[in-house]
């Protein structure tokens, strides 16, 4: 009993750790807080089985149209998840990064890609892709950029 | 007179007392009067269950409590036991994983309202993967177009024509 009562919290840490998903440290999170229930959005979360056509754990995305700030905000986002980036890949248009890649460091044994884009159109049109996978994060990004 | 007594010994061990038959020969064992085979006989009729509460002090004399049964609780050794609580931790954290993973479920949301049907998920999904693949192969191949040297090149020749 006394064993148990000291190993309570590990279990404890160990079981609330198992249930906080690897994108839950990240900043994107908020994007899909904030964002992902409002007029002219469109979020999906993909797991398991839907996903074996990809090779990807996890896949949840991200569409605003017409959302004013959402890109700084956004961006603002990526900015502070691009500390923990083993690879950062973006393109400025008139200085503002209008797409990014960032191939984070792998978490428990996941390699995490985020993707994002700002279209010019009007409305401009804003996708933020978060994906974890298995696979080496550039096979992942490969499979993802072939898809048309 | 001997003899009996012997006949009434016989009796005690052939059957049971009843208890007047108990009460006779307590009344005795009081006076000290009882032999080791009516006491033997006493402590026989006392060791029954279910005597009436009259009898209590003489069972407890004669040592016939209630027995408790005795468990000897068999421990495992220490390094067993911790070997038993890593086991079950990691069986409840692998089960609470398993399940917690089966339970996570693909959804989308559009303009507030949730969609469950795999197909239109999965369509959703792709659109979203469409619209990120068109612009960045766009710029995996102008990464590709771009070389570094010929780009550094071209810039120091700004300078050059400065100088010159």
């Amino acid at each position: 009993m006394e064993t148990l009562k000291k190993l309570l919290p590990l279990v404890l840490l160990l079981l609330f750790s198992s249930l906080a998903s690897a994108q839950s440290d990240l900043e994107i999170r908020k994007v899909f807080e904030e964002y992902g229930k409002k007029k002219g959005v469109v979020m999906v979360e993909l797991n398991g089985s839907m996903l074996d056509e990809y090779d990807f754990t996890s896949f949840k995305s991200i569409i605003i149209s017409d959302q004013p700030g959402a890109g700084d905000f956004i961006r603002k986002c990526l900015a502070k998840d691009e500390a923990g980036a083993k690879k950062v890949k973006q393109v400025l248009t008139n200085g503002k990064a209008s797409s990014i890649i960032l191939q984070l460091s792998p978490k428990n044994s996941s390699n995490r890609i985020i993707l994002f884009n700002e279209s010019n159109g009007t409305p401009p049109k804003i996708t933020l892709i978060y994906i974890e996978t298995d696979e080496n994060s550039d096979e992942a990004l490969k499979l993802i950029l072939k898809k048309k | 007179m001997n003899k009996i007594k012997i006949d009434k010994m016989k009796i005690y061990e052939s059957k049971k007392i009843n208890t007047r038959e108990a009460d006779e020969l307590l009344e005795k064992y009081y006076d000290g009067l009882t032999t080791v085979e009516e006491e033997r006989v006493l402590h026989q009729f006392l060791s029954q269950p279910s005597l009436p509460e009259k009898y209590a002090a003489e069972q407890a004399m004669f040592g016939y409590f209630k027995a408790k049964k005795v468990v000897q609780k068999r421990q495992l050794p220490i390094y067993m036991r911790w070997v038993a609580m890593i086991a079950i931790i990691f069986t409840s954290v692998y089960t609470f994983q398993t399940l917690n993973a089966s339970q996570l479920k693909s959804y989308a949301i559009v303009n507030g309202k949730k969609i469950t049907n795999t197909e239109k998920i999965k369509a959703i999904a792709l659109t979203s993967i469409n619209e990120i693949s068109s612009t960045n192969s766009e710029v995996e191949e102008s990464l590709k177009a771009i070389n570094p040297n010929k780009l550094v090149n071209e810039q120091l020749d700004v300078f050059n024509n400065l100088a010159n």
